[in-house]
């Protein structure tokens, strides 16, 4: 049976002990909150230098840190080991006990015979005495330092600030994270699109290999990550751009051909079948139809038809289809020569010729198909983050343009603001918006002149803006901007004096440029006056005038 | 409570009272409050210099009193000695003192028959309390002639060693000012003291009562207060006051922290003395620790008993260096900076 004594001055231990925990947890706790709170301002603060986290993700990982630092102080505070030696020497020095509970404790642990009963029980009793007078309250007070206090409110305060205050790098981080959401899209865009490939029966295997390769070049780099907006609308563009090299130009032309050709073939009973077919766009079923044709089982007269209805389906396809015009005219020529085999034989070659056909219109068509749904994804893409933010402004302002020169405007003017907000405005104006992603501004007055440079950009609190104008062709110069301007008698007469010689071919780009404000009033006023002699409808007037004021230089 | 401890806490059935002739706290703390009383009604003031002289009575070692002149410091010993039904002496150390004269010697004396031995004369060293007056006087010859008796409370003379009645405590005294003529005393001497009592000066008021106790018609006289068997039944229940581990170790840690070269030595230890104390200091420490707690009532030592006793126990145990004593640097004051920089528990 242990002593009354010291069984007391345990007790009295214990309740010390629990409150001693209760209150460090209480001190312990708001600590690991202000420490927490303070990781998470750190937090704040990357996120303003830098596109780091969203403002619902940096409130969440603050709110986070800040309870997790209260539980955890708090449980640790708690749940800390305390032994009953430490803790009672601890007492002892906090309630001024003289070091009588330590002792106490050891007593009782100390073997027998070390200190006399009665003096080990007038020890317990003397320790139990003055525990009992003891009043831990003073001492363990459930009370927050104001120093540590005020420190927790500074952080919260400048957290909250740090949060609420808007930051720009948040309408970076939108775009990147809209611009990755639209990548990620289009690249299931793209397999899908392999997908259809894959899965077109009329396609051959080599024809879907050659076509899926872009678009297996371009998923590869697209989930390769890491890339910027410019630099996936680059890989949907070189991936777009492959497949419109595969797509036949001449398509088309050959298939209006081959219908004009299905009306002369249909107009014979022999070659009708063929020539629906061929109307109906099925040139499988065509080319089957021209090797069905019998010659044998064919009149006189009937051959005689039939070799006139080819004769001029081969003059229709002279031009876009010449393998099927030989082959159609050598049958015509054949049936007219009697030679039924011969004319046979070259029906066999235009069928065949007509099937080649249809499968590269085939491939052509999903080549096109392709590249139009890359373009889209492309598309995507490039607006992705657009509309993330989005200013408008309109006023009178001044301003300054700077291109290789400086100048300086003043007037109203029309700006469009593009990507993060910046751009570059014509004309000068103060517009009011803010805001990343595109911001268009308008006014009234006349823009600014530039110095040396003809195209003024001016930048403005709130203006858009466009990138730098490209240069256009221009057809009157035929040896280049520093050529011979000439002067045509315009009388029409073909046989003329030939002055000059423009360096291009049919459907070659000039090059010859010239700055885009020299041509602007000109284009300007042509306009303007097509629109006064009434040339274009009544309700396109308006139109037509903001456009063209919206490309003022 | 580790279970260990709770077992330990049942009571092992020795007695549950102090057994016959034992003495109980309350009754070590009454004789100690009678011996102060009867002191006190001659000696005016200095509380602390006769807590001091007790605890050195009570632990069984000898006290080392140092004051200027005529502050009472041989009128506090003699009235102690009045107070305690001991057998006193007193010994006035001069320079031409000799050892002989402490310890006594053998005379030669002639018997009725003629016939002529050599007897055993015991010197006033052969006393319970023994009053060695400016010590600092004799040749370090004769205060050497008090090593034996202090240390092993025996005297050896021409070879015959007799056994000093128990209790035996020196009390000496020594003047810090007269330098002239003076043999301070050495190291190893003064390490035989268990404390080294400074006797300040009174205050006014205390002045003023000790000129109307000394120069009135009546003087005060001390009264009997303990027998010596009671003194030595105090230090046996001493001895028994546990103290915790850590306070030892507080102890301990203090000592070593004494020594200049140990790297737990404050910078004032460092810079000022030559060597710090001695085991016996810390002896010297844990038994007026307990002695204090007693006479607080308590069964425990505190760091405050060891506090209490520290600079007594310790000031005449450390060595100032030259730069210490040319500065004028006490060893108090090192005292008070190893208390204060020495923690109380060990990190």
């Amino acid at each position: 049976m242990t002593d009354p004594a010291f069984r007391e001055v345990e007790q009295h231990l214990d309740a010390w002990t629990l409150r001693l925990r209760l209150r460090d947890a209480f001190v312990w706790s708001l600590r690991g909150l202000g420490a927490g709170l303070a990781a998470g301002l750190v937090l704040a603060v990357i996120a303003r230098l830098r596109p780091f986290l969203t403002e619902s993700m940096l409130i969440g990982l603050a709110a986070g840190f800040g309870l997790a630092g209260f539980g955890l102080a708090l449980a640790l505070a708690y749940f800390w080991p305390r032994p009953r030696l430490l803790t009672a020497r601890r007492f002892d020095r906090l309630f001024g006990l003289a070091e009588r509970t330590s002792t106490a404790l050891e007593l009782a642990a100390s073997p027998a015979g070390l200190a006399p009963d009665w003096l080990r029980r007038d020890q317990w009793a003397d320790a139990a005495a003055a525990s009992r007078r003891a009043d831990p309250r003073p001492h363990l007070r459930f009370r927050l330092n104001l120093r540590e206090g005020l420190a927790s409110l500074a952080v919260s305060a400048a957290l909250v600030a740090a949060i609420a205050i808007p930051n720009p790098q948040q309408a970076i981080l939108a775009q990147q994270i809209a611009v990755d959401q639209a990548i990620a899209e289009q690249v299931e865009a793209l397999e899908a699109i392999r997908a259809e490939i894959q899965t077109n029966p009329d396609l051959t295997d080599e024809q879907k290999d050659t076509l899926t390769q872009p678009l297996d070049d371009a998923i590869a780099q697209l989930q390769d990550g890491g890339l910027t907006q410019e630099q996936a609308v680059q890989i949907l563009t070189e991936a777009q751009q492959q497949l419109q090299q595969q797509t036949d130009p001449d398509a088309q032309a050959a298939a209006d051909a081959l219908a004009d050709a299905a009306t002369a073939l249909s107009q014979n009973p022999t070659t009708q079948a063929a020539g629906d077919a061929l109307a109906a766009g099925d040139l499988d079923q065509a080319a089957q139809a021209l090797s069905d044709i019998d010659l044998s089982q064919l009149s006189p007269e009937e051959l005689q038809a039939l070799a006139t209805q080819l004769e001029t389906a081969a003059g229709q396809l002279a031009d876009t289809n010449p393998a099927i015009a030989a082959q159609l005219q050598a049958a015509a020529d054949a049936i007219q020569a009697g030679d039924t085999a011969a004319a046979e034989a070259a029906l066999e070659a235009a069928a065949a010729a007509v099937a080649q056909a249809g499968d590269a219109a085939q491939a052509s068509d999903a080549a096109g198909e392709a590249a139009a749904q890359v373009a889209e994804a492309q598309d995507a893409v490039a607006q992705a983050g657009d509309g993330q933010g989005q200013g408008q402004g309109q006023g009178d302002g001044q301003g300054q343009g700077q291109g290789d020169g400086q100048g300086q405007g003043q007037g109203d003017g029309q700006g469009q603001g593009q990507g993060d907000g910046q751009g570059q405005g014509q004309g000068d104006g103060n517009g009011q918006g803010s805001g990343s992603g595109n911001g268009s501004g308008q006014g009234d007055g006349q823009g600014g002149t530039a110095g040396t440079d003809p195209i003024g950009q001016g930048n403005g609190a709130g203006d858009g803006g466009e990138s730098t104008y490209e240069e256009i062709y221009s057809p009157t110069h035929l040896d280049g901007t520093d050529g011979t301007d000439v002067t045509l008698d315009g009388n029409g007469d073909p046989s003329g004096d030939v002055v000059g010689e423009g360096p291009t071919g049919p459907n070659d780009d000039g090059t010859v440029t010239v700055p885009y404000d020299q041509v602007y009033d000109g284009y300007t006023d042509t306009a303007y006056e097509a629109i006064d002699n009434g040339s274009y409808p009544l309700d396109l007037e308006s139109v037509i005038r903001q456009y063209f004021t919206s490309l003022a230089p | 409570m580790d279970s260990p401890a709770v077992a330990s806490a049942v009571l092992s059935g020795s007695p549950a009272v102090p057994m016959a002739g034992e003495l109980t706290v309350a009754e070590f703390r009454q004789i100690a409050a009678n011996i102060e009383a009867e002191v006190g009604k001659v000696i005016v003031g200095q509380a602390d210099v006769v807590r001091h002289v007790l605890i050195c009575l009570v632990a069984g070692g000898h006290a080392l009193l140092e004051g200027v002149p005529g502050l009472g410091k041989t009128m506090l010993i003699k009235t102690l000695s009045e107070a305690l039904e001991l057998q006193f002496s007193r010994i006035q150390f001069t320079p031409d003192l000799m050892p002989a004269d402490i310890v006594g010697t053998d005379i030669l004396e002639e018997l009725p028959d003629g016939r002529r031995q050599f007897r055993f004369q015991p010197g006033p060293i052969f006393s319970n309390l023994v009053l060695a007056d400016e010590i600092n006087r004799a040749t370090p010859k004769t205060q050497s002639a008090l090593l034996e008796a202090m240390q092993e409370h025996s005297v050896t003379v021409a070879k015959r060693t007799y056994k000093l009645e128990e209790p035996f405590f020196v009390l000496a005294t020594q003047n810090p000012i007269e330098m002239e003529g003076t043999y301070p005393l050495p190291e190893a001497q003064l390490d035989r003291f268990l404390f080294k009592v400074n006797v300040t000066f009174p205050s006014s008021s205390e002045l003023v009562e000790i000129l109307a106790r000394t120069t009135g018609r009546l003087v005060a006289a001390a009264g009997k207060a303990a027998r010596g068997a009671q003194i030595v039944e105090m230090g046996r229940l001493a001895r028994q006051i546990p103290i915790a581990s850590h306070v030892s170790d507080f102890v301990a840690r203090l000592i070593v922290a004494s020594h200049p070269t140990h790297p737990a030595a404050p910078p004032l230890v460092k810079q000022y003395l030559r060597y710090g104390a001695s085991p016996r200091g810390a002896q010297a420490l844990v038994l007026g620790a307990k002695i204090t707690a007693l006479f607080a009532g308590r069964l425990n030592v505190a760091f405050a008993d060891v506090a209490a006793v520290a600079p007594a126990a310790l000031r005449h145990r450390l060595l100032l260096n030259f730069e210490g004593q040319a500065e004028g640097v006490t060893t108090d004051a090192v005292i008070a900076e190893l208390l204060e920089k020495v923690p109380a528990e060990s990190q």
